[in-house]
């Protein structure tokens, strides 16, 4: 989507662990701490290609494999250094009405689960001729 | 009576006319998406945002990694 739209869309990912999803919290915490060496988004993509395998020997392999300091990671998604991150980002979920994963917003309009990439560029021109329309 | 009866129907007018006006309104505003969900504006994290800050189009993905 960014690459169809250079300059024109921004992604954005919050953490909305469910509850019956037992790796989903230690997940989003470890993703958090590899943020932290600028490797968010690369621990992201191992995640989601590695689902569901987030005991804490997996996300540490995660870590290794992005050359993560390794206790220094470890002691970071252990302690849940940014569990009231992910927290924070779930109120926010709540507050907007999300109740299950994956939800969207693209700058407002809701869409709730796996969409065909097409739907996700309606919407993206859509809500790009709507910004265009607002232009003062 | 006569005077009664036309304000009588002058009322029925202006009150059709108003209903007319909000559903028209209504669906103006429906077109342009005023009436869709609003949402309150979400907090970015920096180091998980991908694409320009000044873009014009946000797409905020909530997820578990699943």
């Amino acid at each position: 989507m960014l690459a169809e739209f250079p300059g024109k869309v921004r992604l954005v990912f919050k953490d909305f662990p469910l509850s019956f999803h037992a790796g989903a919290m230690p997940a989003a915490l470890a993703a958090r701490c590899a943020a932290e060496y600028g490797h968010y988004w690369e621990y992201h993509d191992l995640l989601f290609v590695a689902q569901p395998a987030f005991a804490r020997s997996d996300l540490v392999l995660y870590g290794h494999r992005l050359a993560l300091p390794p206790d220094a990671f470890a002691a970071c998604f252990d302690g849940g250094r940014y569990r009231a991150a992910v927290q924070r980002d779930v109120q926010e979920g709540r507050a907007a009405g999300v109740t299950g994963t994956p939800t969207f917003f693209i700058n407002g309009l809701r869409l709730t689960g796996i969409q065909p990439f097409d739907t996700f560029r309606d919407a993206v021109r859509d809500a790009l001729e709507d910004a265009g329309r607002k232009r003062p | 009576m006569i005077e009664s009866t036309t304000r009588g129907a002058d009322r029925q007018h202006r009150r059709a006319r108003r209903t007319l006006t909000s559903v028209v309104i209504a669906v103006c505003l429906w077109e342009t998406g005023a009436l869709a969900q609003t949402v309150p504006p979400f907090t970015i994290d920096p180091a998980m945002a991908r694409g320009s800050a000044t873009a014009p189009v946000t797409i905020v993905e909530f997820s578990d990694y699943q």
